[in-house]
């Protein structure tokens, strides 16, 4: 009977042990907890500078700034809207906490290289960010900075060397610079989340596949958008054009008689630099010299909208002398109020415009409207978009960062551009419908003719395009067949 | 009559010197204006660079832009960079060079044909044509395949990647084939086929082999071809960018002036000087006479050797 006892008691003993071990063995990480991120959120970047520039001092923001608000406008070929900020979601879609929440566990302790001609403080505090991302996720981040001139031919080399990087900057969606990526499903992730930026994705597909990303309203995207000098606006009594912005009468009408005003006032021959002719030729929904469909390239020197515009904006230059080319120390001085430009200039760590940055005079709205003009086309001066590369060794690590690292919550918007009304600006161009981009300029495509194009009248832009058809021409076939191998 | 000859004779060398004098230093001016242009900018400050009144005499020498230049380019480990990986790479290639050049010259070889075709195509294909095949190369260095064959063999690669090495750079010029290698070659085919063989032969008689007779005969010969391709080797290795960003991380100072940017220039000095007034323009050109002067003070001590050996081989170019 005692032994019958004992025999049990030891069954009893040895099972529960084991049940005991098999409860213990194989359990999984717990997911990342939502609480850890929000804990920690506020401390990302934020540091000691809040609303403070470099020095401590306050930054000047414009009387009129009225952050998160919608714009009024009665003009409904403006096509404004300005959707509120949300805490969590200010991409729409998943945040980007749900997101990194749902990462599956196996990338945890894995690699992912970027490859960039930026170095990671062109992105503010970029390092920061990487060094929070592995910490909540355990994926490493290496941040590899390549010179921009050997660039393509650096990555195609690594391609072919088994040694690719898992994902890449690209700012143009050229067919030629696609050769070395590979589609977006190779990530096995989701992009069709609102918080993505469908427009660049469409720019970026062939064939239904997709080869580039980035999130809506990330504030690392470069969206043309007029720069004016307060200073000057006020010494000669102009429009506000923040304020004629706000109440949707900042047309491009306007915009050219403001600059007659203070040509008449001051004496100066000119009105506005410009850092290149297209910025006001995207306005009126046209971009260089060449376009792509979604399926082909295709020339736009036939088209006699793309003709008409391109006289326009060079009578600006030469005949009407409203733009001057570049001209950044004319603008920096206070030599004129406006400058044409794209959201970069308005970093704070952009080098350029030194003196109006350090008075706090540098303020900027979107390009104007055209009036009459049902479509608000919203110039794209180039994209801050990533590609998965071929060879790739960790592709599906690399959304979990990009939606990590692109998300404007996790930077400091007061240090990372030089005013609140800038980030107003910036957000709600990145909110528009019909983005524009220039593939390539003249200068790229032909850079004896860049100057030359700044030289002519009106009616002599014709021969000049046409004496450049065949440039044209051979660049869209070359587009077209690196187009098919893609394919 | 004799007078007014005379007198049209002088009138007329003055009208020739005149002209000549002015076309020199017209042309001289136009070589030498980036150099001018680099040397005031370089010691310009900030509001002098921008004050419309100031031209090419600044009001005052500020030393500040070279000082930042050493923080931006990181001068000194670039130029470390530079002598490890470029100027030693010139010294191997120029012997090198000179050893293969000597062979083919003198020797008679099976398939010389085909190694002076190779020759001809070395110089002829730009580097950037074969770039991504060395990448790849280098990236898995092998030797006829048996390194390759070893490893499917064994099961692991043990094909070495040579890519972000001194090795690069010091492999090719070992074995003659690196920057404008087969130039040099050419060069030295040349002068020594130029060079009696009477020399060599007095010597053979003496009983010395064919190594000896090119290091106490042939090499002391070789001055002025000798001269020209040192210096062409060196010059063109220091200014080499393109092969440095290619293979390696660590930057040069060909490379770093290259890919100089206002936002490397942020970095290394911060935003707050940067702001306060030192501008691209000032940077770079002082980066650029930084770049220079090594390569100035060298051929002050080499030009007199340069020039002879220029007019001796006839080398242009």
């Amino acid at each position: 009977m005692k032994n019958t006892i004992k025999s049990i008691l030891s069954t009893f003993l040895a099972l529960a042990l084991i049940f005991t071990v098999a409860g213990c063995g194989g359990t999984e990480e717990p997911a990342i907890n939502d609480d850890d991120f929000f804990a920690d959120t506020e401390n990302v970047l934020s540091g000691s500078n809040e609303g403070n520039d470099s020095t401590g001092n306050q930054i000047q923001g414009d009387s009129q700034t009225q952050t998160g608000s919608n714009v009024q406008s009665d003009n409904s070929s403006n096509n404004q809207t300005s959707k509120p900020s949300n805490t969590g979601s200010t991409t729409g879609g998943k945040s980007w906490i749900k997101v990194l929440s749902s990462m599956p566990k196996k990338l945890r302790g894995t690699t992912i290289e970027m490859y960039n001609w930026n170095p990671p403080n062109e992105y503010g505090n970029a390092s920061a960010l990487m060094e929070k991302f592995t910490k909540e996720t355990g994926i490493k981040v290496k941040w590899t900075t390549a010179d921009f001139n050997t660039y393509q031919t650096k990555l195609a080399s690594r391609v072919a060397s088994d040694d690719a990087p898992d994902f890449a900057r690209t700012n143009r969606p050229l067919a030629y610079n696609m050769m070395s990526f590979q589609p977006l499903s190779a990530a096995k992730y989701d992009f069709t989340d609102a918080a993505w930026d469908q427009t660049l994705m469409k720019d970026y597909s062939v064939n239904g596949k997709v080869y580039a990303t980035s999130l809506n309203n990330t504030y690392i995207s470069s969206w043309a958008m007029m720069f004016y000098n307060k200073a000057v606006i006020d010494k000669y009594d102009l429009e506000n054009p923040y304020q004629l912005w706000k109440k949707g009468k900042w047309t491009y009408n306007k915009f050219m008689s403001m600059c007659e005003e203070f040509k008449k006032a001051s004496g100066k021959e000119y009105a506005a630099g410009s850092i290149q002719y297209s910025g006001i030729a995207q306005i009126f929904g046209i971009g260089g010299p060449y376009s792509y469909n979604g399926k082909k390239y295709y020339s736009m020197l036939d088209d006699s909208k793309f003709l008409k515009v391109t006289q326009d904006v060079v009578d600006l230059y030469n005949t009407d002398k409203t733009l001057l080319h570049y001209a950044v120390n004319e603008f920096d001085n206070g030599e004129m109020p406006f400058w044409i430009g794209s959201s970069i200039y308005a970093r704070r760590m952009n080098s350029y415009f030194k003196n109006l940055k350090g008075a706090g005079t540098l303020y900027c709205v979107p390009m104007p409207s055209v009036d009459g003009q049902k479509t608000y086309y919203q110039g794209v001066d180039e994209y801050e978009a990533y590609a998965l590369i071929k060879g790739a060794k960790n592709p599906e690590a690399v959304p979990y960062f990009l939606r990590y690292f692109l998300d404007p919550e996790n930077y400091d918007s007061s240090s990372f551009f030089v005013n609140s009304q800038a980030v107003e600006v910036h957000k709600w161009c990145a909110e528009q419908k019909n983005k524009l981009l220039v593939f390539e300029y003249w200068d790229k495509l032909n850079p004896t003719s860049f100057d030359a194009i700044r030289d002519l009248k009106g009616n002599q832009v014709k021969s000049f395009v046409d004496s450049n058809e065949n440039v044209i021409n051979q660049r869209v076939k070359e587009l077209n067949d690196a187009l098919k191998k893609l394919s | 009559m004799k007078a007014k000859s005379i007198l049209k004779g002088f009138g007329g060398k003055l009208i020739t010197n005149f002209i000549r004098y002015l076309f020199f230093i017209s042309l001289g001016f136009i070589l030498i204006y980036p150099f001018l242009y680099i040397v005031v900018n370089a010691f310009k400050s900030f509001s002098d660079t921008y004050d419309v009144t100031v031209n090419w005499v600044p009001k005052s020498i500020y030393l500040g832009n070279i000082v930042s230049a050493f923080k931006v380019f990181d001068v000194v480990n670039s130029f470390i960079n530079t002598i490890v990986y470029e100027i030693i790479s010139a010294l191997m290639q120029f012997c090198s060079c000179m050893v293969a050049a000597y062979g083919l010259s003198r020797f008679k070889l099976k398939g010389k044909s085909i190694m002076m075709a190779l020759l001809i195509l070395n110089i002829l294909v730009p580097t950037m044509m074969i770039i991504t095949p060395s990448y790849v190369n280098f990236s898995r260095m092998d030797f006829f395949g048996i390194l390759g064959l070893i490893s499917k063999v064994v099961g692991t690669d043990i094909r070495p990647n040579l890519i972000g090495t001194p090795l690069v750079f010091h492999l090719p010029s070992l074995l003659a084939v690196g920057l404008k290698g087969g130039l040099f070659i050419y060069i030295f085919m040349q002068f020594f086929k130029g060079l009696p063989r009477e020399l060599e032969e007095a010597a053979w008689i003496d009983g010395a082999g064919p190594w000896k007779t090119f290091l106490r005969i042939v090499i002391p010969s070789s001055g002025a071809a000798s001269v020209t391709v040192l210096l062409f080797s060196i010059v063109w290795h220091w200014n080499d960018y393109y092969l440095a960003q290619m293979y390696m991380e660590d930057k040069t100072l060909a490379s770093s002036l290259n890919s100089y940017s206002a936002v490397l220039a942020i970095s290394k000095l911060g935003l707050d000087t940067t702001m306060a007034g030192v501008s691209s323009i000032q940077l770079v050109t002082a980066g650029c006479l930084i770049f220079v002067l090594p390569l100035l003070i060298f051929y002050l001590f080499m030009q007199k050797k340069f020039i002879n050996s220029i007019a001796t081989s006839g080398i242009v170019g």
